[in-house]
């Protein structure tokens, strides 16, 4: 993939700071038309999305995934949030940005409105609660609803330090998963297990359907509701090629 | 002539005869002589011849006249001689007689001179040894005494002996013995009497602790006898009490003056009011503690300082070196010890604050060295006297305050500062009981106050702390009646609206508001707590609650509640939350004044009374957690916009606004949806009030226009087509049509869509490129472009001319793109010029 990438690509690496080489290359009299394309921190940006019942634990898997904290206390999330947090896949810069939704009733109809954009949908319940397993039927149904088709799932079992209050065996869900044929982790953001774990899995899955669907579709029609920077960078060399 | 010769011569042997007559035969031969040397010899020898016959003839005439007298004589002379020869022989018998008759007697008389001579001895070896004995008796009571120890009877003794008894048999070797020892038994004494003072000194030492723990036992037993009066006299007052209760009462109060003499009495005494207090006082259950510590103590007796300490020595050892002159001496030594004690006494252990019974430890001894120094003072003349006590306990003061000011500084517990302030007073207390003055420890405890609302507040801020940390950030929901009204109970809250809602129902505030509340009161009862017994009067007392109260709202409240606000990843939720909490919290701070009101009984408008600025702090909280939701919001948007992708390059506009901003509008609609809007509560309390709402969105609207601009203007976009910014206007309207849509109610007109004025028209401009009409209404306020800054039409139009410069070679074929070159140059050279004379 990076071969593609047009040779005057001012890519940053890491925040803010500009690698010079491409740079000069960039400000050749020669440089391509890419040069006035926006500085970019990342290759790829995936949206993801947290849904369960209220009090599994969604916003504090964020927590940990993306400040590596963990808070105690239970504070109920109200419509929506977000995180963002650049992750590493095969040398790609991924932006991860995560929607939080609020696992409320009530807020429903706010949340059901972020399937649609996403492209990996968590869903999390609490080992300690067989309610909020029992549920991740609904949500999976919720998703088949209101999702785009190919979004990618998982199912996490969350809190799983919390073994001796667990009502849900972790074969349990691990059978669920595979009823519906979707990967699944027990995690703890308490004791930070398999948090990474889950998100680099999902994104991982992404990038490789991403990768696969490219390869089906050699011209740059692919898209959807998904935007993949690539295909812009390819985009705009095709244009220039026109121009010239 | 020859017959006067002879008459001459005759009288001069005349002469001559009578001289030899009455002379001494020795003296005759001078005589002779005379009648030698003259010449008539014859007729001197004539003349003496017939002298001689003259007196032979007297004689003769002379003897026969006494011759028979004379025979008579011898004749009785014989008869006389026979007479006396019998006599003598009747004399000499007699005399062998008695010769032999006393005989017998001088025996007799030799017997007696012997008797007597021994009754002389006798008598005055008697005499002697009635004077010796005494002395020896006196020597050997010395001696005893000296074995017993009673030094002072032995030194009377000693003097007694020295002065009276020895003068009078002091030729006596012994006494001369005694003589000698004298000094020595002296030094003795008195060394021995020493080495008793120092046992005394020493066991003082060890007893001040147990002393002063007595003394100030007494002292905190009589304070506890005047609370119990207080409480017996605060039930007789209140109105609700049987007639037979009251009688019972009366009695007991009767009694109270004897209770304080009398142990038994006091028994009685607790015993009924056990009986009384039960069910009928608020107070019963401290009251029944009071009395339990009262029982406890009952069976120990307290005893005094002499009770302790036998203080005879020093008596002793007083009298002793008085009586030997050494008085000044001793006087000195025993101050010397006494200050030297007092020293060591006064050096804190090390580790004093880390217990309180290290505290008790010091100030018991140094209570029990006073103590027995003010009892040395009042038992003995002299020894110590004011001067030296009132300067042992200057200097006590001075450094039982610099060590209570040290060590109290290392206390972090407020219970371990109330209870050292407890101790303090009771070692005031028990101080000024015996005389000293003790105002410099209560202006100490002011200091010591100072340092407890210190603690207090580190303390109350780990409390706020907990409390705000362990917050749900959710309104508090009510199932029934009873919890409503436990709540309502709690915190002073009403609102006629929610009382008629049905249940279940949810205040509109978090758990941490009457929390918060309930914890300001008990920090008020802690503060109160420091003030009893410190002999302050209401007003004062009524100041200094208000003040630490003051200073826990101010400063650690206010930054609790600002450490929640600034916390990184506080959630819009907690932010909008808190605004609603320390709206009625603000609205509870008029009832934490009633309530300090009501436990100084200080009414707020007699004195100059501080007001509580509770207010203020709610309302900086408030501010600051409106600025972090403005600021909370800014931070998403600038996360969105880093997610901003525009090709400046494009020839065309995509078919509708970018992803990123989609998304972005979505999430700032539904946020302000849910904020405004939050299902389920009607309360006005409840929500992002509609100002704080307002503010936001606008804040947000505000923040998303400067950041597009910047933007579009970012100096790393060097050049953009007339499609990039096609596709940058339809981002912004988006944007315009979410400002249009009201996502906050209460917005008059467009006044939401003015936040985007500026990129409107500066995109209006430049896509409908009507430069002529910028140019020409340059400057007046009707103008259509009125925002657009000169030098961002600049910045803008020479990255656009960029654009084209890139195709010149091209471009030159084609004369529109001239014409279009030229008219660019034409227009930034106006705009050039706009500019400068902007600067001129």
């Amino acid at each position: 993939m990076r071969a593609q990438c047009p040779p005057g690509w001012a890519r940053r690496e890491g925040r803010g700071r500009v690698l010079s080489p491409p740079r000069a290359a960039s400000a050749a009299p020669s440089g391509c038309g890419a040069r006035a394309k926006m500085a970019k921190t990342y290759d790829y940006l995936f949206k993801l999305l947290l849904i369960g019942d209220s009090g599994v634990g969604k916003t504090c898997l964020l927590f940990r995934f993306s400040e590596d904290a963990f808070n105690t206390t239970f504070i109920s999330t109200i419509g929506i949030d977000f995180k963002i947090r650049t992750i590493e896949l095969d040398g790609k810069k991924i932006k991860l940005q995560i929607w939080d939704t609020a696992g409320q009733e009530r807020f429903r109809t706010i949340t059901t409105a972020y399937y649609r954009g996403a492209m990996g949908i968590m869903l999390v319940y609490d080992i300690t609660n067989e309610k909020s397993f029992d549920n991740i039927k609904n949500w999976i149904r919720n998703i088949e609803e209101h999702a785009s088709s190919d979004v990618e799932r998982m199912i996490l079992g969350n809190k799983c330090d919390m073994n001796e209050k667990r009502q849900v065996s972790k074969e349990k869900g691990e059978k669920l998963a595979i009823d519906y044929g979707i990967k699944f982790l027990e995690t703890s953001a308490k004791s930070s297990i398999n948090v990474e774990e889950a998100f680099f899995t999902l994104a991982r899955d992404i990038m490789t359907k991403l990768n696969r669907k490219m390869n089906d579709s050699s011209s740059s029609g692919a898209g959807g509701p998904v935007k993949i920077t690539e295909n812009r960078s390819k985009k705009s060399s095709f244009f220039r090629c026109t121009l010239l | 002539m020859a017959e006067l010769e002879s008459l001459e011569t005759a009288a001069e042997h005349e002469r001559i005869l009578r001289e030899i007559e009455s002379t001494d035969t020795a003296c005759i031969g001078p005589t002779l002589r005379s009648v030698y040397d003259g010449e008539e010899h014859g007729r001197f020898m004539e003349k003496l011849e017939a002298r001689i016959r003259n007196h032979d003839r007297e004689i003769e005439k002379m003897c026969n006249f006494h011759y028979q007298g004379f025979v008579d004589s011898i004749t009785e002379l014989l008869k006389v001689r026979g007479e006396a020869q019998k006599l003598k022989n009747q004399v000499t018998d007699t005399n062998r007689k008695l010769q032999s008759e006393g005989k017998e007697l001088i025996i007799a008389m030799e017997e007696l001179k012997q008797c007597r001579l021994q009754q002389r001895n006798i008598s005055a070896t008697v005499d002697k040894l009635t004077l010796c004995l005494p002395v020896l008796e006196m020597y050997s009571k010395l001696r005893e005494q000296m074995k017993s120890k009673r030094h002072y009877p032995a030194l009377k003794t000693l003097e007694h002996l020295e002065h009276t008894y020895l003068p009078q048999v002091s030729h006596y070797r012994f006494c001369k013995v005694m003589v000698d020892n004298i000094p020595k038994l002296r030094e003795e004494i008195k060394e021995v009497s020493m080495s008793d003072l120092k046992d005394f000194l020493e066991s003082i030492r060890k007893h001040s602790d147990k002393i002063g723990e007595t003394a100030m036992k007494q002292d905190c037993r009589y304070n506890q006898w005047k609370i119990i009066a207080r409480i017996f006299f605060s039930l007789l007052l209140s109105p609700n009490i049987k007639a037979q209760q009251q009688r019972n009462l009366d009695n007991i109060v009767s009694q109270h003056p004897r209770i304080s003499g009398g142990k038994k009495s006091k028994k009685e005494a607790c015993a009924g009011s056990d009986l009384e207090v039960k069910n009928t006082s608020p107070m019963s259950e401290q009251d029944s503690g009071i009395l339990d510590v009262e029982d406890e103590e009952e069976d120990d007796e307290v005893p005094g300082a002499q009770e302790l300490v036998d203080f005879s020595p020093v008596y002793r050892c007083l009298h002793i070196y008085s009586v030997l002159g050494a008085r000044e001496t001793f006087e000195n030594y025993y101050r010397k010890q006494r200050r030297k004690q007092a020293r060591l006494v006064l050096q804190p252990p090390s580790n004093m604050h880390e217990t309180l019974d290290g505290y008790r430890k010091y100030f018991n001894q140094i209570v029990g060295f006073f103590v027995v120094e003010d009892h040395i003072l009042h038992t003995t003349q002299g020894l110590v006297n004011r001067a030296y006590i009132d300067e042992l306990w200057e200097m006590a003061l001075s450094k039982t305050i610099a060590a209570l000011r040290t060590h109290s500084s290392y206390c972090s517990d407020p219970s371990l500062v109330l209870d050292l302030k407890n101790l303090i007073v009771l070692f005031a207390d028990t101080l000024q009981g015996y005389g000293f003055p003790v105002n410099q420890l209560f202006d100490m405890l002011l200091e010591i106050q100072d340092q407890y609302s210190e603690t207090l507040l580190k303390k109350w801020s780990g409390v706020f702390r907990n409390i705000l940390d362990s917050d749900n950030y959710s309104p508090i929901p009510v199932t029934n009646e009873e919890i409503y009204k436990k709540m309502v109970g709690q915190f002073p809250f009403q609102d006629a609206e929610l009382e008629k809602q049905p249940f279940p129902k949810k205040f509109p505030f978090s758990e941490f508001v009457p929390k918060v509340y309930n914890q300001i009161k008990e920090f008020i009862y802690a503060c109160l707590k420091f003030s009893e017994d410190l002999h302050l009067s209401s007003t004062e007392v009524d100041d200094m609650i208000r003040k630490s109260t003051n200073l826990l709202l101010t400063r650690t409240l206010s930054n609790c509640l600002q450490n929640v606000i600034k916390r990184k990843n506080v959630g819009l939720t907690e932010l909008v939350q808190i605004i609603i909490n320390t709206t009625h919290l603000e609205k509870s701070c008029k009832f934490l004044e009633e309530f300090i009101t009501n436990i100084t009984n200080v009414l707020p408008e007699t004195v100059h009374t501080t007001k509580l600025y509770g207010t203020t702090t709610f309302k900086d909280a408030r501010h600051a957690a409106e600025e972090e939701i403005y600021t909370n919001l800014n931070q998403k948007i600038d996360q969105f916009l880093q997610l901003a992708d525009y090709d400046w390059m494009a020839l065309e506009p995509g078919s509708r606004a970018s992803d990123y901003l989609v998304d972005l509008i979505g999430f700032l609609r539904s946020t302000f949806a849910v904020f405004t809007h939050l299902p389920g509560d009607v309360d006005a309390h409840s929500t992002m009030s509609g100002k704080v709402a307002q503010t936001a969105c606008m804040s947000a609207c505000k923040h998303l226009s400067t950041s597009l601009m910047q933007l579009l203007l970012e100096a790393e976009v060097r050049q953009l087509t007339l499609g990039a910014l096609q596709q940058f206007n339809l981002d912004v309207e988006e944007c315009e049509q979410f400002a249009r849509s009201g996502p906050v109610p209460g917005f008059q007109g467009d006044t939401l869509q003015l936040a985007f004025i500026d990129l409107r028209q500066l995109l209006d401009l430049f896509i409908q490129w009507d430069w002529s009409t910028y140019l020409a209404d340059y400057g007046q306020p009707t103008c259509k472009y009125l925002r657009v800054n000169p030098t961002t039409a600049l910045v803008l139009l020479e990255k656009m001319r960029d654009t084209s410069r890139k195709n010149n070679v091209f471009a030159q074929f084609r004369k529109n793109e001239r014409d279009k070159q030229k008219l660019i140059d034409t227009v930034a050279k106006q705009l050039r010029g706009l500019i400068n004379s902007h600067h001129s």
